[in-house]
C-alpha cells in the first residue's frame, strides 16, 4: 500500500476540527500489520465493484468488498490518500472501518 | 607437530567465525522480537474481523469447513520450510513427518520454503505447487497460496513452531482449526448484521466468502509467522552452539600455539647448545 498527501496514522497526530464544523464521522484504515489511520474525518472515498463511493457523516449501514484503487481521508483540512489492492468497508452508527490488502 | 604460525592464522580463522556465529545470533533475536510484534498486530485485525463476522450470524464451523466450493477431490498437505540452510534439521523433521502420513493417492503436496521443495525432490516425491516463503520483514502476502489451497477439501499444514528459544517443535495443523483456535477466546459481536439494515455490495454471500478466505489467510500468515519465528530461535541455537563450538576449538588452538610455540624455541635452544658444545 502506497500513502500520499499526509501522516500514515491519525492514531499519532489526532485530527484537528474542521474550521468549517463540518459533521465527521470516526475512520479507522488498518491491514493485519499495520494501523494506517484512525480518527475522525469529514469524509472516506473508495471504489467497489459499482464504482467510487463516498461515505459522509449520517451515512446509511453500508457493508462491501473494495477494489483496488484510491481510498481517499478528508479529515477536514487535509486528504489522506492510500493506495489499496483490497479490502472490506463496513460503515455504521458514523463509523467506518477499512480491513485493506487482506 | 605443527608449526606456531600456521596454529595462529587458524586461531585468526576460529576468531572470525566466532564474530560471525555472535552478529548471526543477535539477528536471529532482532528478528524474533520484530515477529513476536506482527502476530500480536494481526491478532488484534483479526480480532476486530471475527467480530464484524460473528454478527453477520452465519454458523462458522458449517460454513469454514463446508468442502462444497473445492474443485479437487483431494486433500493437500502444505511443508512450511525455510528458504535456506543456517536452521538446523527442522527441515528434515518436517518432511520426515509429512510423508509419514503422506498417501499420493488422496494428497497433494504443497511447499513453501525453497529447502523443503529440496529436500523432497532428493525423495523423489513430486510436489503440486511450490511458493517462495513470503518476506517477512515485508507486509505478508499469502493470497496466491490461500487462493491454491482453496481447491482442496483439507488442508493440513505441516510447520515448525515455536514453543521457546530452547524448543522448538514440528506440527500439524487443520487450517481451519487455525481460524477456529485464533477465533476461541474472541466473544461473538452483539449487534446482528443482516440484509435489512445494511446494504450488501456486491452481496451478502460475496462479503462473507471474501471474510472468510481473508480469515484463512490471517490463520496461515499467522501459521508462516510462526514458523519463521521458530526458524529463527532454531538458526539462534545453532549459532549460540557453533559460538560455543568455536570458543572450545580457540581455546584447544591456543594450547596447541603454546605448545608448539614452547616446542620451536626449545629446539632452538638445543640448537645453540649443541652448537656451543661443539665448539
Amino acid at each position: 500500500m502506497t500513502v500520499t498527501g499526509g501522516s500514515l496514522t491519525g492514531k499519532d497526530k489526532p485530527v484537528k476540527p474542521a474550521s468549517g464544523g463540518q459533521a465527521k464521522l470516526t475512520v479507522k484504515i488498518f491491514s493485519p500489520f499495520q494501523l494506517f489511520y484512525q480518527g475522525e474525518a469529514v469524509s472516506v472515498s473508495g471504489v467497489n465493484k459499482t464504482g467510487p463511493f463516498d461515505i459522509l457523516h449520517d451515512h446509511a449501514n453500508f457493508f462491501s468488498l473494495m477494489s483496488a484503487g484510491d481510498v481517499v481521508v478528508d479529515t477536514g483540512f487535509q486528504r489522506l490518500k492510500f493506495d489499496i489492492n483490497h479490502g472490506i468497508i463496513k460503515v455504521s452508527g458514523n463509523r467506518a472501518t477499512l480491513f485493506v490488502d487482506v | 607437530m605443527r608449526r606456531a604460525l600456521a596454529i595462529q592464522k587458524e586461531v585468526a580463522q576460529v576468531g572470525t567465525i566466532k564474530d560471525l556465529t555472535a552478529a548471526f545470533e543477535g539477528i536471529a533475536s532482532l528478528r524474533i522480537a520484530k515477529i513476536k510484534n506482527k502476530v500480536a498486530a494481526s491478532q488484534q485485525f483479526f480480532a476486530e474481523l471475527w467480530q464484524i463476522y460473528s454478527q453477520l450470524r452465519v454458523d462458522p464451523n458449517r460454513r469454514l469447513s463446508d468442502p462444497k466450493r473445492a474443485k479437487k477431490l483431494k486433500g493437500v498437505f502444505i511443508a512450511v520450510t525455510s528458504d535456506g540452510g543456517l536452521s538446523g534439521d527442522i527441515d528434515e523433521k518436517i518432511v520426515k513427518q509429512l510423508l509419514s502420513q503422506y498417501d499420493q493417492s488422496a494428497t497433494d503436496i504443497v511447499v513453501i520454503g525453497a529447502h523443503g521443495a529440496t529436500l523432497l525432490a532428493q525423495r523423489g516425491v513430486a510436489v503440486a505447487k511450490y511458493f517462495k516463503l513470503p518476506d517477512t520483514d515485508k507486509p505478508l502476502d499469502v493470497t496466491p497460496i490461500i487462493n491454491c489451497l482453496d481447491e482442496y477439501r483439507q488442508t493440513a499444514v505441516f510447520y515448525e513452531s515455536y514453543v521457546s528459544l530452547a524448543t522448538q517443535e514440528v506440527r500439524r495443523i487443520d487450517l481451519i482449526s487455525a481460524v477456529q483456535t485464533l477465533s476461541a477466546d474472541l466473544a461473538p459481536g452483539q449487534a446482528v448484521i443482516s440484509g435489512r439494515d445494511y446494504l450488501f455490495e456486491p452481496s451478502l454471500d460475496e462479503v462473507i466468502d471474501y471474510m472468510e478466505s481473508v480469515m484463512r489467510g490471517i490463520a496461515l500468515s499467522q501459521v508462516l509467522l510462526d514458523s519463521k519465528l521458530a526458524q529463527y530461535a532454531s538458526r539462534f541455537n545453532a549459532m549460540s552452539m557453533a559460538e560455543t563450538r568455536a570458543n572450545e576449538l580457540a581455546g584447544d588452538l591456543r594450547l596447541d600455539y603454546n605448545r608448539a610455540k614452547r616446542a620451536e624455541s626449545d629446539k632452538r635452544l638445543k640448537e645453540v647448545v649443541n652448537s656451543l658444545e661443539m665448539g
